[in-house]
Parts: structure tokens; sequence; C-alpha cells
């Protein structure tokens, strides 16, 4: 009877049943109040059961929803990283290739103005501070930022050279070098192959310390050729006579001092390259670069630039206790040794 | 009324809103685990509000939602006896109907059928809720055939019917 119940009320909820069979099952419904929970019940039930369905729909909906925003979030945060990445790379080029054109494009002002500083200071300080020949290798630590350029270094060439056994590795700390070197005396030299051998003679000029206003520089172009290939070495004065017994001197274009910071050697130009002799005119580092630079800081100097078609030599900087650490030294040519080379050679 | 993918498609917008619902019901004093109960809650009472074709939707879907929401916390905090603040009680009223109070009768049958059986859960959803035929039920849930279906059919819901009136039991007296 109960099963009869049961389908009936199933067929009447589905609107199943005939106009007759409905009609009768109402008017049971009215005087059956079992059949009538009944009823309420199967409603019930029925409703649950669709609301779980229906629950389930929105479950699904909540869950695709959280995925597809883990995805966007994931996505975003892809996307972020990436571009993140690809804008410091660029930044980074792009400073690169700032700092590789600034130095070119502005060499040739800074020279200019350079060269009339130099005249300037040099004129005037050679009448009040005779040249003095007693040292004339000083160092030349230039107060200059300058255009650096490729890659290839002392050291290598060092190992190019069996006999290279100076130590030029000291890196020391600018403030330092500059003191030291300033206290003794420094030309204050701009790169460049504009300047003439007669004015570049007058840079081995004393500077007093007080005079020295800027700390900051930490490289020193010594010999630089520009593109018509013309080129000097500027951190010197040749003293073509001192040196006139010597006539080794006489095949290159330019030579400088035998310095101390490169361990006595002196270099010297010839056809815009540029190398280094000893005292006795020998080849000590070929001469196959376009431009000598004295850094404190080797690895930003090469960074710094990069110049296509440059060979450059980079020498790291040294101070002036340190330079009497060469382990093949020699001593500083005085007037009087030049003489002396003289005597021997007659 | 609404199409299946219509309804859909308005779910997932109204799930979009769902961080502006759970900061609302958190300056109602709603943690977030109950919030979420709370949203799908309304959400299932949006679905079936706009299926009955009496309903007729006087503000925005998702107005609609968060005032179901802040009336089914409103249940719920009473019930836990937990704080309720006064903006919450003065606003409720209006809102509660006779639809309501069945909707919610509906709920707590939702859940007493959660006991059941998978199977049976499964079967009756999809007759009840979502119209399949018996033969494609028997089918998907692994029943030789539509006529051991139906029977399973009648058995879960006798089965149905005992645990509801259990529950009956058990719950009446403390509401006595």
């Amino acid at each position: 009877m109960e099963t009869n119940w049961n389908q009936l009320i199933e067929r009447y909820l589905q609107n199943e049943l005939s106009e007759e069979g409905k009609t009768a099952f109402e008017q049971e419904l009215h005087i059956n109040p079992e059949l009538r929970e009944e009823l309420e019940m199967h409603e019930l039930i029925q409703s649950a059961a669709k609301r779980a369905s229906q629950r389930m729909v929105i479950k699904q909906t909540a869950k695709a929803h959280f995925r597809h925003l883990r995805i966007k979030q994931f996505t975003i945060g892809v996307v972020v990283t990436a571009a993140t990445t690809v804008g410091i790379v660029y930044w980074v080029q792009s400073k690169k290739q700032q700092e590789t054109t600034k130095p070119n494009s502005e060499s040739f002002l800074e020279n200019k103005q350079e060269e009339e500083e130099v005249q300037m200071s040099a004129a005037a300080e050679e009448e009040s501070i005779p040249l003095r020949d007693t040292i004339i290798n000083q160092p030349n630590q230039a107060g200059d930022k300058s255009s650096l350029i490729q890659s290839s270094d002392w050291q290598s060439a060092e190992g190019e050279r069996a006999h290279g056994t100076t130590s030029f590795n000291s890196l020391k700390s600018s403030s330092q070098t500059e003191k030291s070197v300033n206290s003794r005396r420094a030309a204050h030299i701009k790169s460049s192959g504009f300047v003439d051998i007669d004015k570049t003679l007058k840079n081995v000029i004393p500077f007093t310390v007080d005079s020295v206003v800027q700390l900051k520089p930490t490289v020193t172009v010594l010999g630089y050729t520009n593109e018509k290939l013309e080129g000097k070495v500027i951190e010197t004065s040749l003293k073509r006579s001192t040196l006139e017994g010597a006539a080794w001197n006489l095949q290159y274009d330019s030579v400088g001092h035998f310095n101390d910071l490169y361990c006595g050697y002196a270099l010297v130009m010839n056809d815009a390259k540029f190398g280094f002799v000893d005292r006795k005119g020998n080849i000590f580092i070929p001469l196959i670069y376009d431009k000598i630079v004295i850094t404190s800081n080797l690895q930003s100097s090469k960074d710094k630039t990069r110049r296509k078609d440059k060979k450059v030599l980079y020498i790291p900087k040294r101070s002036g206790g340190e330079v009497q650490y060469c382990e093949e030294y020699i001593p500083p040519v005085y007037e009087s040794d030049s003489n002396k080379i003289k005597k021997e050679k007659e | 009324m609404i199409g299946p993918a219509d309804m859909q498609q308005e779910l997932k917008q109204l799930y979009r809103k769902w961080p502006d619902i759970r900061r609302y019901l958190k300056t109602l004093g709603c943690d977030s685990v109950s919030a979420e109960d709370v949203f799908q809650e309304a959400l299932l009472i949006y679905v079936r509000k706009r299926e009955s074709s009496e309903f007729e939707l006087t503000v925005e879907p998702f107005f609609y939602v968060r005032n179901t929401c802040k009336l089914l916390w409103y249940n719920q905090a009473r019930k836990e006896q937990k704080q309720i603040s006064t903006e919450l009680h003065e606003n409720i009223a209006a809102i509660e109907d006779g639809w309501f109070e069945k909707e919610m009768k509906i709920r707590e049958v939702e859940s007493t059928l959660e006991k059941l059986g998978a199977q049976c859960q499964e079967l009756l959803q999809l007759f009840y809720g979502l119209g399949w035929n018996m033969v494609d039920i028997a089918k998907k849930i692994g029943l030789r055939n539509d006529k051991v279906a139906k029977a399973q059919k009648y058995r879960c819901l006798q089965k149905a019917k005992e645990l509801i009136q259990e529950q009956e039991l058990t719950v009446e007296p403390i509401k006595a």
C-alpha cells in the first residue's frame, strides 16, 4: 500500500497523473493527513536533492573561478618578472652604450680645453718653478676621467713576454695613490694626440698638494691615438738631448720617461702604436697598442668602454711606495746617469 | 526564469565580487571560513530564487546576494549566540519571509541527505535535480538497468525519510 502511495506521490509531483487521477489524489490528500505528511516529506526530499545538485554547480563554478584566478595571477607574475628582467637588461645595455659613446663624442672638446689648461698652467708655473733635472721620470698622474677601451691588459702582455717579471698588479685606492703621488709632483695631463711634444715638455711641473683639489681621478691615459692615427706619448717629456747618445730613441716617433710607475720602462710610440722599452732601448712590450691607460680599477676601466678595433693596454695603478717593488728594478735615470750612459757609449 | 548557461555566467560574475562580499561580512564580525560558506549559501539561494517564476529581481544581483549573506550570517550568529551588531538587527525583518523559512527547512533536509551513501546522493541529485531519466542514471552510477536504478531510488527515498524522521526526533525535544 505504501509503495503505491509512493508511486502516486512521485507521479503527482512529476505531474504525470491524468486529470482524473490528479483530482482523486487531491481529494485523498484532503481526508488523509498521513498522505499529506508523506507528500510533504517527498517534496522536501526532492527539493533538497535538487538543492544539493545546484550546490554542486556553484561549487564547480567556485573551483573554476579560483583556478582561473590562480592561473591569471601566475601569468601576471611571469609577465611582470619577464618584463622586469628585460627592462634591467635593456637598462644595463643602454647604460653601457652611453658610456661608450659619451667619451667619443666629447673627447675632442675635452681635449681642446685640457690642452689650453695645460698650456696656461704650464706657462704660469714654469716661470716660478724652474724645471729641475733631477728626477725626470716622475709619475704623471693626471686628474681626469678618461675614455678607456678594449680589453687586453698588462698581465697578459707580461705573459707573452718571457721576462715579464715586473709586478704591476697592485691596485691601490685612488685617494692614497693620489696623495702620495701628488705630494711628490705630478703633471696634470689629459690624453690626446693633440698635445705637441714641445708642450708636453712643460708638463713635468711640480704640483703642490694644495693645488690638487681633485682627488677623484683614478685613471690616466698615457698614450692615445686618434682616428687619424696621430698620437704622442703624452705622459712624458722626452729629453732627446739627454738620450742623444742612445741612438735607439730615434727609431721612435715619440718617447716617454723611464717611469717608476712602470718599473722604469719608458713608453714609446711609433706609427701610432705604443709599447714599452727598457733603458737600453730593448723592447719590453711590443708596440702594438693604440692606447695606454693606467687605472686603479682595472675591471671597471675595461667595462667602461668597448671601442672596436682599438687595442688598449691597461696598467694597474701603483702608489708611490709600491713603485719601489718592481722585481726587476731599474733605477730612475738622472741627468747624470744618462750622461754616464753617454760616456759608456763613448 | 533563466537558462543554465546564463546562470553559470552570472555565477562567474558574482564570484568576481567575492572579495567585496568577504570584506563586507568581516565588518559584520564574520570570520573568513564562515564567510565563504555564507557566500556559497547566498549564491545558492539566489540561483533557486531565479528559478521560481514569482521571483522578480528588484536590485542588482550583487546587492541581492550581499543582503542574503547578511541575513544568513545574522541567522548563524544568532544560533551561535554571538554578539550581533544592532545595525544587523534592524534591517533583517524586511527580508525574512515564508519562502526563506521553507528554504531553510530544505537546507536542513539537504544536509541530512548528506548522510546517505554517495550513490544514493548522486542518484537523487541526478533524478530530482537534473531531471535525468532512469536509463541514463543507471549507466552513470553503474547499475545494471533502469529497473535496478528505480528500485535503488525507492530504497534511497526510504532511507532518506528515515534519516529525516530521526533528525526531527532528535531536534524537536531541544526546540521544546
